[in-house]
């Protein structure tokens, strides 16, 4: 497994923000639902090994982070969005996508090609040589998306990732998730259920720092049927394991 | 979902590789480069412009590279030093570059090389443009390289320092507060320390005096207070750099888990942060403490006892260059002042043809270093000199001659002055001067007045109580004076040659002279 959590809490204050989760992911795309304050981006963050956990064992391609060597290998493998992306306005998008892949350790024959691959996956070989300051949100965003898979991660997490993208870039984005998934474990943190319903091979539903939900989307829409809130059949599920869980029972 | 990927990934690029390529982005993304027009204009209004206007001595005119070139760098260098170290805090990349395989600590140094390489360039540029005018000056000696390596490594200390405090304190207000706090302390601590001559703070300060005129040419430069000032600085930067790889604040490993790995003897990053922030300290608080022990050498330098080598104070051998002033009477100075010697020639030209050949006249000028002029002459006047030994030699420095004489009128005033009051007057021996009486104050004046120059200053400048009651009392002397001048040349000298030895003794009265 790629992704090998075992009741991991991580706390800031009284708040505990992710509280007991266990998971285990291989290859493919998870991703991971929930509400505002549901511990989503917490436990992005400890997976992206920026956040220790509070308690708990958490493993990554077969390491653990808490080893400083072992973390360092795995940081070279690993790809990450955050949630806000922040970036130096004066860099090109080519410099800081390069930037990115020399602090990966991307091997020295490959940066160049990775670069411009990773650029050109995101459709912005066009504008490879602008300025970041001069770019759009959305194609920041997806500046920001390149520099996650500048180094072909085996684990790539990715918070809102479709933020701000056009209805067209989010579709050809979610055809490079399916495409990353098939060989690493892509984790997407969203709140944008038509996104999981069109990319993720499985999905998690967090609330209140717990994995209320975990299986295939078709399994989620099943949840859902009967209930009334939601325009969509994933929404109408998405409420329905909410409301379950904190009515007191946790789907599994 | 499946097993765990497979391990199987390329060797990771060489460190010089690395290197190179984000060296080169940090160097083409500094924001100093805005900085340059602005530094440029500074450096040709203060430091290019004022070493212009010193002698031609590499050791004075280099003194700018420290005391005015330095401090004008020193507000830049903070400022987008400081901007530098807080980015990724202002930018908020500080999880991006977290999940990244580089330490945190490795990649801040290149930041913050980004910077100084343009710091440094700057600096050497300015250094280099002194150091080929005053080659094309100077007649002796070489570019010291002290002052070179001495504001490199305070300059290194600044920016590392600056670039750790906005690491640590990112914001938009870091860069100019600390910018204006480095140079309240550049300028005015270590300016007032230097001031008084007081204490480690003044000592360390790379904002130092203009060394004297003398300094470096008839003994060597002391290198100890150098050793000290690049001891402390190189000091706090590798203190401020090892700072940056502890502070959990700037991505580093936190106190407790550093010293637990330094003692437990690895040699990860952690341990080397350890290392590097104790030795910088170190070197730092050692520098500290040696400059507490700075006290004036034999030869007038400060000097740092456990540092000082004896060998510093012996004189540099020279040739001295001479010139015929008049007869057998010739000049010689130190060939570091070979520009000042046709100057040296044309002053004491017209004085020496009535004194020359006279009793108790000098048959040579000679510039010595002017500490070894005796106290009761250094005080007298701009020319600084004495008349001593047999055969009679005029011994006099160029030291306060260069110094206190801003135009060549004036020093060649200076240069006449004293020679004539040298030899008609002498010295008492005293460290009070003495003007001599008031018939030797009409000869001297009136041998003065022939020639073209201002008389010996007996009452000082300004308008004062004391100075106009002087005036007063010298209106007898001035009158003798100019009834001595305007006798026939061959008169005057036939005239000295017979009185000169009553006249030096004191035993010619004012009404005696011709």
């Amino acid at each position: 497994m790629n992704i090998e959590l075992t009741n991991v809490t991580r706390s800031f204050g009284r708040n505990r923000a992710v509280d007991g989760v266990s998971l285990e992911v291989g290859a493919g795309v998870l991703g991971v639902l929930g509400p505002n304050g549901a511990g989503k981006t917490s436990l992005l963050r400890m997976l992206a090994t920026v956040l220790p956990p509070s308690s708990g064992e958490i493993r990554l391609l077969g390491r653990d982070p808490k080893n400083t060597a072992q973390r360092r290998e795995i940081r070279r493998r690993l790809g990450y969005l955050p949630q806000n992306l922040g970036y130096y306005p004066a860099f090109t998008v080519v410099e800081f996508v390069e930037y990115f892949a020399l602090l990966k350790e991307v091997p020295s024959g490959r940066v160049h090609k990775a670069v411009a691959e990773a650029v050109e996956r995101v459709d912005l070989g066009g504008r490879a040589k602008a300025r970041l300051r001069t770019l759009s949100g959305g194609m920041l965003r997806r500046v920001g998306i390149a520099q996650a898979i500048v180094n072909n991660p085996d684990l790539l997490l990715l918070d809102e990732p479709t933020a701000g993208l056009d209805p067209e870039q989010r579709v050809g984005f979610r055809a490079l998730l399916r495409d990353l998934g098939r060989t690493a474990t892509v984790v997407v943190s969203t709140h944008l259920v038509e996104d999981v319903g069109a990319a993720c091979s499985e999905v998690a539903l967090m609330d209140a720092g717990r994995i209320v939900f975990r299986g295939l989307p078709a399994e989620l829409v099943a949840r859902g049927e009967g209930h009334g809130v939601g325009d969509a059949p994933l929404e109408r599920g998405y409420s329905a394991v909410l409301q379950a869980a904190r009515k007191g029972g946790v789907a599994a | 979902m499946t097993a765990v990927a497979g391990d199987a990934r390329p060797a990771r690029p060489g460190p010089s590789l690395l290197a190179a390529r984000i060296l080169r982005m940090e160097i083409r993304h500094s924001a100093f480069v805005w900085s340059i027009p602005l530094l440029a204009v500074l450096f040709i209004y203060d430091p290019f412009r004022t070493a212009s206007g010193y002698p031609d001595l590499w050791t004075v005119r280099a003194s700018v590279v420290l005391n005015k070139f330095w401090p004008d760098c020193v507000p830049f260098t903070a400022a987008f030093s400081a901007w530098a170290g807080s980015r990724e805090g202002r930018r908020k990349v500080g999880d991006l570059l977290g999940t990244t395989a580089r330490p945190a600590w490795t990649r801040q140094m290149f930041s913050l090389l980004g910077t100084l390489a343009w710091v440094l360039a700057v600096f050497l540029a300015g250094i280099v443009v002194i150091y080929v005018r005053t080659a094309q000056v100077a007649t002796w000696g070489g570019p010291p390289i002290w002052p070179v390596v001495v504001g490199l490594v305070a300059l290194t200390g600044v920016s590392s320092f600056a670039f750790t405090l906005g690491a640590l304190f990112p914001g938009r207000f870091t860069a100019p507060i600390v910018a204006v706090g480095l140079t309240v302390l550049a300028l005015v601590a270590f300016r007032q320390s230097v001031d008084a001559s007081g204490g480690p703070i003044g000592t360390l300060s790379p904002d130092s005096l203009v060394p004297p005129n003398d300094a470096g040419v008839f003994y060597p430069m002391a290198p100890d207070v150098w050793i000290v000032q690049v001891m402390f600085y190189a000091g706090v930067v590798l203190a401020a750099t090892g700072l940056l790889g502890l502070s959990p604040r700037t991505g580093g490993v936190g106190w407790r888990r550093a010293l637990d790995a330094a003692s437990a003897g690895g040699m990860r990053l952690r341990a080397i942060a350890t290392t590097v922030f104790a030795v910088g300290i170190a070197l730092a608080v050692t520098g500290f403490g040696l400059a507490g022990t700075a006290r004036t050498s034999v030869t007038g330098e400060i000097e740092i006892p456990a540092l000082h080598d004896s060998a510093s104070d012996k004189p540099i051998a020279y040739t001295p260059v001479c010139a015929h002033v008049s007869g057998s009477f010739q000049v010689c100075l130190h060939p570091a002042y070979k520009n000042y010697l046709s100057q040296a020639v044309n002053s004491f030209r017209p004085v020496m043809a009535e004194l020359a050949g006279l009793p108790g006249a000098p048959v040579r000028a000679t510039e010595v270093a002017s500490l070894t002029l005796p106290a009761f002459v250094l005080q007298d006047n701009v020319g600084d000199g004495e008349v001593t030994g047999t055969p009679p030699v005029y011994k006099f420095g160029m030291n306060n001659a260069l110094a206190l004489a801003p135009d060549a009128t004036q020093l060649q005033d200076g240069f006449r002055q004293d020679i004539v009051h040298a030899v008609i007057v002498g010295s008492t021996g005293q460290l009070t001067a003495s003007v001599g009486t008031p018939a030797q104050q009409a000869v001297v004046d009136g041998l003065l007045k022939a020639a073209g120059s201002q008389p010996y200053p007996v009452c000082g400048p300004g308008d004062n109580p004391n100075a106009n009651r002087c005036r007063r009392q010298q209106v007898p002397v001035t009158a003798a004076a100019g009834r001595f001048a305007a006798l026939p040349a061959a008169t005057r000298r036939a005239w000295l040659a017979a009185n000169l030895a009553a006249l030096k003794a004191g035993r010619i009265t004012l009404a005696q002279v011709p």
